[in-house]
């Protein structure tokens, strides 16, 4: 029984070790965005910051950080919305339809939702400009949401699927429409996975970098994502102010996912595999 | 049977599913056939907001096959997946098989880890430069501090260490994604079975080999052809750290279908290299897909 307690603590301890290693890279972009030049060049360089200057944040934020994470939450909260509203009923419709030919459309899908975001980035560059649509955010939530939606339909099919139809079945006999069961009984029990889905879609389309690059060439409308990258390289690099940059591009999602980790695993590991 | 009724037993379930129909459609099927179209045509600055582009056949295929630069970027591509897929396996099936035990925090570290997967690959790029900045990097300190190199490595800027920076950064960010996957594997196994191998003496090695990697085969198979799936178009992550450079030392197929389309405007040259990645992908998620699918049978 002792030498099992001690083994536990020992797991513990590695344990801890291994998320502190991990976690080296994430650690040292935090604290290299609160350095002052002389100790980023420092020789050795000190783990632990003794000098903390907000200098660097403030060269960020005179470059227009907060306007960057604004697109990107216009960005990606638009393609949230928008693949929410579009997958959850096909996805229903999908889980609930009975023909043969329903699972060539998840066929479908499932492949689309395979693809490499390149290879859509340049037909549809071509498409959005004979438009008029390249500088627009609807261009950029348009490309996100074709890798969101069909990863969204395939999550929620298999959600749809374990709702009980007794549920629908009894609304129906209550007097609702079909449209009306689906959003007052089905979307409801279905909460907390969809819920799952919204954070990924959201997680996807904040992470874009190809298509706001390739087809946004407007600062004042990029996101977070192509303004790190701009801002890395519109100057001779100085990494305190990058990583600040950095950090906090990183930080919306971070919050995000320590808000709703249990339930972001959860989803990771359930539906990865479908 | 009237409109209403028809609506209200199955035709709701059509007007349901027509928005994404209609915006796959639109936006993924279409660009798809609209990608060899445009590979079949000459489409450059000049041309492209003309709608009578010239149709000039396979010549943008063959420019690109003898195109020196294709071979380089493909073996590149080929060594990238490959060993980004083989490193993030074995570390992530190391955590699994150690996070699946149970001790008071397996949980907290197991969700922790994940943080790894939510950060966009653009941050993971940037901060991965800086680590594996030449003079002023943690990565050369350390190395340094434990005597395993005598000079600084230029790791994204010297042509034969390229690769190996942005692999190091790119395994970084599939370990969780393995870890994961595995661990979902792990937790199915059947307890009893290793607890039989353990009473007739079996050791650690002997439990691992015949016991949880045969009966774990499934998720393994699985977990790679996903890992080469997604690896296969990484683009962001090399594009922030070396632009696919320095001379084409990193240049895969995503950034080089980029290159082509949006550097030097040559956009039918762009759509024969995305083409080409469509191809290999198609393949690979086929195979994947008939897996899984024989998998739930």
């Amino acid at each position: 029984m002792k030498k099992l307690m001690n083994n536990k603590y020992l797991y513990s301890v590695i344990a801890i070790l291994i998320l502190i290693l991990y976690f080296a890279p994430l650690y040292w972009m935090f604290v290299s965005g609160f350095k002052p030049p002389q100790d980023l060049f420092e020789y050795p360089p000190k783990l632990i910051p003794t000098n903390i200057t907000f200098e660097p944040l403030q060269r960020v934020f005179a470059a227009g950080v907060l306007r960057y994470l604004r697109n990107s939450f216009i960005i990606a909260g638009s393609s949230m919305i928008f693949t929410m509203i579009v997958a959850s009923f096909g996805a229903y419709a999908i889980a609930r339809l009975k023909a043969r030919w329903a699972n060539w459309i998840l066929l479908f899908f499932l492949v689309a939702q395979m693809l490499p975001p390149v290879l859509m980035a340049t037909p549809l560059f071509i498409i959005f400009y004979n438009m008029g649509l390249t500088n627009t955010y609807l261009a950029v939530i348009l490309a996100n949401s074709t890798l969101a939606v069909p990863f969204a339909v395939i999550m929620l099919r298999t959600i749809f699927l374990q709702v009980p139809k007794d549920l629908e079945e009894a609304a129906m006999i209550d007097g609702c429409t079909r449209f009306q069961t689906v959003i007052k009984i089905t979307f409801p029990v279905a909460k907390s996975g969809m819920v799952v889905v919204s954070v990924f879609s959201f997680i996807f389309a904040f992470g874009d970098f190809i298509y706001a690059l390739s087809m946004m060439n407007q600062e004042h409308m990029q996101p977070a994502t192509v303004g790190l990258y701009n801002f890395m390289g519109s100057q001779a690099i100085q990494w305190n102010s990058v990583m600040s940059f950095a950090s906090l591009t990183a930080l919306p999602l971070i919050i995000i996912f320590i808000v709703l980790q249990k339930r972001i695993v959860q989803g990771l590991s359930a539906g990865a595999f479908k | 049977m009237n409109f209403k009724n028809w609506m209200r037993k199955k035709g709701y379930l059509y007007v349901f599913l027509a928005p994404s129909i209609i915006f796959m459609g639109i936006f993924t099927a279409y660009p798809i056939i609209y990608n060899f179209i445009i590979s079949l045509q000459d489409v450059n600055v000049m041309t492209l907001a003309r709608p009578d582009k010239e149709f000039v056949g396979l010549e943008n295929y063959i420019n690109i096959i003898t195109d020196s630069t294709f071979l380089v970027v493909f073996k590149n591509s080929v060594i990238f997946t490959l060993g980004s897929v083989f490193f993030q396996f074995i570390i992530g099936f190391a955590l699994a098989m150690f996070l699946v035990k149970n001790f008071p925090l397996n949980n907290f570290v197991r969700g922790f880890i994940v943080v790894g997967w939510v950060i966009p690959p653009v941050v993971v790029g940037t901060v991965w430069k800086w680590l594996l900045n030449t003079d002023f990097g943690l990565i050369n300190y350390f190395l340094s501090q434990f005597h395993l190199l005598t000079n600084n490595i230029s790791w994204l800027t010297n042509p034969d260490m390229a690769m190996i920076g942005i692999l190091i950064a790119n395994i970084w960010l599939g370990i969780p994604f393995n870890m994961m996957l595995l661990i979902g594997g792990l937790t199915g196994l059947p307890q009893t079975v290793f607890e039989a191998a353990e009473i007739d003496g079996a050791n650690w090695f002997q439990k691992l080999f015949f016991l949880t990697i045969p009966m774990l085969r499934q998720t393994i198979s699985a977990t790679l052809m996903l890992g080469i799936i997604y690896t296969f178009k990484v683009f962001a992550l090399i594009w922030v750290m070396t632009g696919g450079g320095p001379v084409n030392a990193t240049n895969v197929l995503p950034t080089w279908s980029y290159q082509l389309s949006f550097d030097f405007f040559n956009f039918s040259q762009g759509a024969v290299v995305a083409n080409l990645m469509f191809l290999i992908m198609l393949v690979f998620s086929i195979v994947y897909i008939n897996y899984i699918a024989g998998k739930e049978d």
